[in-house]
Order: structure tokens, then C-alpha cells, then sequence
């Protein structure tokens, strides 16, 4: 039997640099092999001074390049490198995607504008979903929010909200945060989401990005279970009561993840008020996947926007 | 010019005109429609509380205990007051055609996001409950009997009352006001709010005696305070909903959440409106020339004397 071909996705976020390598059988959904996560954090210094700082730049440099020896020790053919909200926002993002990429040895790190990013999120949580059924997929990252819907395996509608769960614990540094600072974090996200949010009844609602997935853990459940508003709520509590350290001992999960998931929290919070949703399934699958598929189908062209996205892009624009 | 008036007839002038006014607030206090029979009240009392301390010497000596006692049931009625004021501003913010009952608006009400109509409506309805509450623990018949008592205090003005003119009395009152109100130290801290309406009080009683320019200064001191009075019942107002968004029913807190940061952008905006008016009087040397416009005499005398 041959062996399945073998494609591999990192994503440059604000929080982390995240590595995915899947084998993608034919006439099959590509199936993950491995996994590899740092927290690099250059949304800390864009939000801080609006540019990717030198040491940022050398640790990112450094993480990436490793990330891509790995992808190549598992075999991968391709690699899609992506980055998203911090480098697009970075004065210095060009540059800075251009010294990564050739630190790291590969031909071009590409910055997804936020509708390729929201779509690559989209087909990648819905992956394994019922074709056509209407899914929401809610994607909180280090700078920005995602929030896409349509039809499973079809284009999406996209709003990008530019708050993400970085952007929160750079300005609320407080463990735990005083009473003002849970109220500049609320004014913050109120101010950033838009306040046209169709609500999404009768969608299939699914949570994506590292945050959302690991929200659940800190309640005790397992990773990627579904969350309610109440369960949200319990969360922002314990957050309110006692130190990010203290929900990372009890929970397992890294310190730097629980710091984010606070302000993850506080967004998920408000966007299940606003979209009116009674649950958000968290998917392991998401951003990473959706670049695999795209490598899939369009080879070293995975990063170009369909050509459907570009006239929804065209048509949203005018 | 102004009338020349003594002190005791200024005292038994005000003191009547006082007294009835803190009387009638009184007597509407049973009435739990009237939301400003409560801060009139407390309005009517420290009015009168100004006038028995500006014209104590015109007093009877044993006035000492009903203004420390007319204080104290004053102060009794400050929760009170400050359920009233919750109301007032919940209501400000549900707007002229508030969420209606029963059911979740959709986004096409403009305005209303998500569950905000049930937090607004669950908010007021506690607001509602507090003060209704508080109504019935505060508003006894001994409070309403002992304010109407402390209103009909007017028979203590003595008989053998000062023939100094009151515009004498000013004199030493009113410059201690003015300068207690021009102190900039926190411009916005309660005491500045209290410091201004004590003078307004005192200008309001020695009104007969000061010159016509007196009345633009009040009018000033007017719009001042109906800046610094809402700030701080929009303050108390975030305060509150912040707690409620607390503890309230966890399916409401997002939003109770959102009503907080409306309520303190509403807070920012008073705030701002009332610095900027204090800043041009602070800045442009407004209460020396005030005290000055008040007091004619004085500044004549002054002027004589300098020059």
C-alpha cells in the first residue's frame, strides 16, 4: 500500500507559531500526524509598539526554522506558511514575513488577508461536517476574531473582529484583573465588535483556535467539548477569583495559554450573547487544516483566494 | 440697588419661605410616583440647614439640636434618593420606547443587542424592587412627622433680632463659600459638587441684601451643579449595574456587562461636559469676580481703601 502524501501547515499567529503535519490519503480527509506549538507572542510587541521588535523577530525566526526542519524530517511534500492578524498589522510585516521566510528556508511566508483566513478556518473546522449543512465557526486568535458562516464545504461570510485574545492580555495585565481592568476589557471588545452580528439560529456552531479549545479543560472537561454561556460565565469567575497559576495547576494546561484564554473568554462571552448561540462545539481542526486542504487543491497556490471568494470579496466591497 | 435689610428680617423672611418649602417636599414623600419628592426634600433641608447656620445669631440658642437632627433624617433618606436616581438613569438609558416585555428583540431594533432588553428590563425591575424597599424601611411615619416638626421650626427666630443689615452678615459668609467652592485640589470629588451647592444655598439666602448680579451668578452656579449632579448618580449607577453584572443570572451577565460600559461612556461624557465647565470658571479667575459682582459695598469700600 502506498504511502499517503504527506502536506504540512504552519500559521504565524499573534500568540503562537503552530505547526500541523497531515497525511492526505486519496479520496480521504486529510488525517493529522503531528503537532508542534510555541508561544512566540508577536502580537505582544505589535500591540505594544505597533511593530515586530528584533528579539521577536529572532525568536520567531528561530522557532519557525525548526518548525520547518521538523515538517520536512515527517516527510512533508509542501508546507504552507501563513500569517495572520500581527503581521498584518505590524508596520513592519512585509519585512519581517520576508526575513522569516528566509530564515526558515522556504520560498515565501504569505500574509493572509482576513477573508482567506477566515475561509482557510472555515473549511478546516467543518472538515468531517455534513456538506452544505449551515455552520458558524468562531475563531478567536491572538489579534483578531473570526466569525464566518455558510454552508459546510462552501464560501463563507466572514466579519473580522480586530480584538483577539492577545489583544486583551496586553492591555489587562492584572492576575487576577481588578474590577476596572475587567471593565477595559469589556469596553474593549464592545468597542471592536461590529453591531450588526446576524444572530445564527439553527446553525451548527463550531469554536476553532486555541483558546476556544481549551477553555473547556479549565472546567475540567476534556479538550474541544462544547461550551455553554453558563460554562463561559463560570469561567470569567474563576478568573475574577483567583490567579491564571492557580487555574494552570489544577487544569494542566500551559500558564501563557491560561493568561489567553482569560480574554478568549471575555470575547466568547459576548459573542454568544450577540449571535444568541445556546453552545460552541470547540473543533481541533481549524486554520491549519483549512491550509492543508487549500495545498490539496491548489498545490503551491494554496494561499491565492478562490476565484468564488474573490468575487464575494468584489461584490462585498462595492 | 440692593434692599437694605437686617438680619432678623432676612431670618424670618427665609425662614418661612424655607420651612414651607421643606414642609411640601415632606408631604409628598408618602407618594411612590413622585421620584423628586425625595431629592427636593433633601434639597429643602439643606437649604434650611444653611439658613440656621448663616443666621444662627438670629436664632433662638436651642436651633443647634434640630439642625444636627433635620441633618441626620436627611441623611436618612440618601438611599432612598439614590434608588430614585437609578431609576431616573435606567430609564434614560432604556431611551423614549424601552425594550418590550416578554420576548428577545431581534438585531433589527436598532440599538438593542442580544439579551441587553432582558438585562435592561431585569435591572429595572431590581431598581424598581430596591426602591420600593427601601421605601417602606426608610419612609416611617416618625420620619416624615420629625422632618414636618423640624419644617415648623420658623417660631425660633428671636424676637429681639439683629438690627445689623445682612449685607454684613454676606460679608463674612459668603467669601468663606466662594472660596471653599473655588478649591480646585480634585476638581470633580464629591466635596466639590457639596462645596458649590452650599454656596449656591447661601447666595439664595442672602438674596435680597446682594446686588442684581447675584442672579447671574446663581444662574452660573446652576448649570454647574446640573453637571456635577448627574455625573455622580451616572458614577453610582456603573457601580451598581458592575455588581449586578456580577452576581445576576449568568445568562444576562454578557450583556448586563455591555449596559456597564454604555453606562460609563455615559459617565465619561458627563464628566467631560462638567470639567470643561469648571475649567472656565477655575481658569478664568471667574469666583474672585463673582464674590466681587455679589458684593458691592465691599468692593467699593474696597476700591475707596486702595486707591
Amino acid at each position: 500500500m502506498a504511502r499517503a502524501d504527506r502536506l504540512a501547515a504552519i500559521d504565524v499567529g499573534s500568540n503562537t507559531v503552530h505547526l500541523l503535519v497531515a497525511a492526505a490519503p486519496e479520496g480521504a480527509h486529510p488525517r493529522p500526524l503531528f503537532r508542534r506549538r510555541a508561544f512566540v507572542q508577536l502580537g505582544l510587541d505589535v500591540a505594544a509598539s505597533g511593530r515586530v521588535g528584533p528579539e521577536r523577530l529572532e525568536l520567531a525566526g528561530r522557532v519557525l526554522a525548526a518548525q520547518v526542519q521538523e515538517a520536512r524530517r515527517h516527510g512533508a511534500r509542501l508546507i504552507a506558511v501563513g500569517a495572520t492578524q500581527a503581521l498584518r498589522s505590524a508596520s513592519n510585516g512585509e519585512e519581517v514575513a520576508a526575513q522569516l521566510a528566509q530564515r526558515a528556508g522556504v520560498d515565501r511566508l504569505h500574509i493572509l488577508p482576513p477573508e482567506l483566513e477566515a475561509q482557510l478556518a472555515f473549511d478546516g473546522a467543518t472538515l468531517g461536517v455534513t456538506p452544505r449543512a449551515e455552520c458558524m465557526v468562531l475563531d478567536i486568535g491572538g489579534a483578531s476574531t473570526q466569525v464566518a458562516s455558510g454552508p459546510a464545504g462552501g464560501i463563507c461570510r466572514d466579519r473580522s473582529i480586530k480584538v483577539g485574545s492577545g489583544t486583551l492580555l496586553a492591555a489587562v495585565g492584572g492576575d487576577p484583573p481588578t474590577s476596572a481592568e475587567w471593565r477595559s476589557m469589556e469596553r474593549l471588545v464592545a468597542s471592536r465588535v461590529h453591531r450588526d452580528l446576524e444572530p445564527a439560529t439553527g446553525h451548527l456552531v463550531l469554536g476553532t483556535g486555541g483558546t476556544i479549545t481549551n477553555l473547556p479543560r479549565l472546567l475540567g472537561k476534556a479538550k474541544g467539548s462544547s461550551l455553554r454561556p453558563r460554562e463561559v460565565e463560570l469561567l470569567l469567575e474563576l478568573f475574577r477569583v483567583g490567579p491564571a497559576t492557580d487555574l494552570a495547576r489544577r487544569s494542566g494546561v500551559d500558564l501563557e495559554r491560561v493568561r489567553l484564554c482569560r480574554g478568549g473568554a471575555v470575547i466568547l462571552a459576548q459573542l454568544m450573547d450577540l449571535l444568541q448561540l445556546r453552545s460552541v462545539r470547540a473543533s481541533e481542526r481549524g486554520l491549519r487544516d483549512g491550509m492543508i486542504l487549500a495545498l490539496l487543491r491548489r498545490g503551491e497556490g494554496w494561499w491565492r483566494a478562490e476565484e468564488r471568494l474573490v468575487e464575494v470579496a468584489v461584490g462585498a466591497g462595492a | 440697588m440692593p434692599e437694605r435689610v437686617s438680619a432678623g428680617e432676612l431670618a424670618r423672611l427665609t425662614l418661612a419661605d424655607r420651612s414651607d418649602q421643606l414642609r411640601w417636599a415632606a408631604a409628598r414623600l408618602p407618594l411612590a410616583a413622585d421620584l423628586e419628592a425625595v431629592p427636593d426634600c433633601r434639597m429643602a433641608s439643606r437649604r434650611l440647614r444653611e439658613l440656621w447656620m448663616a443666621l444662627a445669631d438670629q436664632l433662638e440658642p436651642h436651633s443647634r439640636g434640630p439642625r444636627r437632627r433635620l441633618r441626620q433624617l436627611s441623611a436618612e433618606l440618601r438611599p432612598l434618593e439614590r434608588a430614585g436616581a437609578r431609576i431616573r438613569l435606567l430609564m434614560e438609558l432604556l431611551g423614549p420606547v424601552g425594550p418590550p416585555g416578554g420576548t428577545l428583540q431581534g438585531p433589527s431594533t436598532p440599538g438593542w443587542r442580544g439579551r441587553e432588553p432582558e438585562a435592561l428590563r431585569s435591572l429595572l425591575e431590581s431598581a424598581r424592587l430596591e426602591e420600593a424597599t427601601l421605601r417602606e424601611q426608610i419612609l416611617s411615619r416618625r420620619l416624615i412627622s420629625e422632618l414636618e416638626a423640624a419644617a415648623n421650626f420658623g417660631a425660633v427666630v428671636r424676637r429681639d433680632g439683629s438690627a445689623t443689615e445682612a449685607v454684613q452678615l454676606a460679608r463674612v459668609r459668603l467669601p468663606v463659600l466662594f472660596e471653599a467652592a473655588s478649591r480646585t485640589g480634585r476638581p470633580l470629588e464629591p466635596s466639590r459638587r457639596r462645596r458649590v451647592q452650599r454656596l449656591l444655598h447661601g447666595l439664595e439666602l442672602f438674596s435680597p441684601a446682594l446686588a442684581r448680579e447675584h442672579q447671574v451668578v446663581i444662574a452660573e452656579l446652576t448649570s454647574v451643579l446640573g453637571l456635577l449632579g448627574p455625573l455622580r448618580e451616572w458614577r453610582e449607577l456603573v457601580e451598581w449595574v458592575d455588581r449586578a453584572a456580577k452576581q445576576g443570572p449568568a445568562d444576562l451577565r454578557p450583556a448586563l456587562r455591555r449596559i456597564v460600559v454604555r453606562a460609563e461612556l455615559e459617565t465619561e461624557a458627563a464628566q467631560e461636559s462638567a470639567e470643561i465647565e469648571l475649567a472656565r470658571l477655575d481658569q478664568g479667575g471667574w469666583w474672585r469676580t463673582a464674590a466681587q459682582a455679589c458684593l458691592p459695598e465691599r468692593r467699593r469700600s474696597s476700591r475707596a481703601g486702595g486707591s
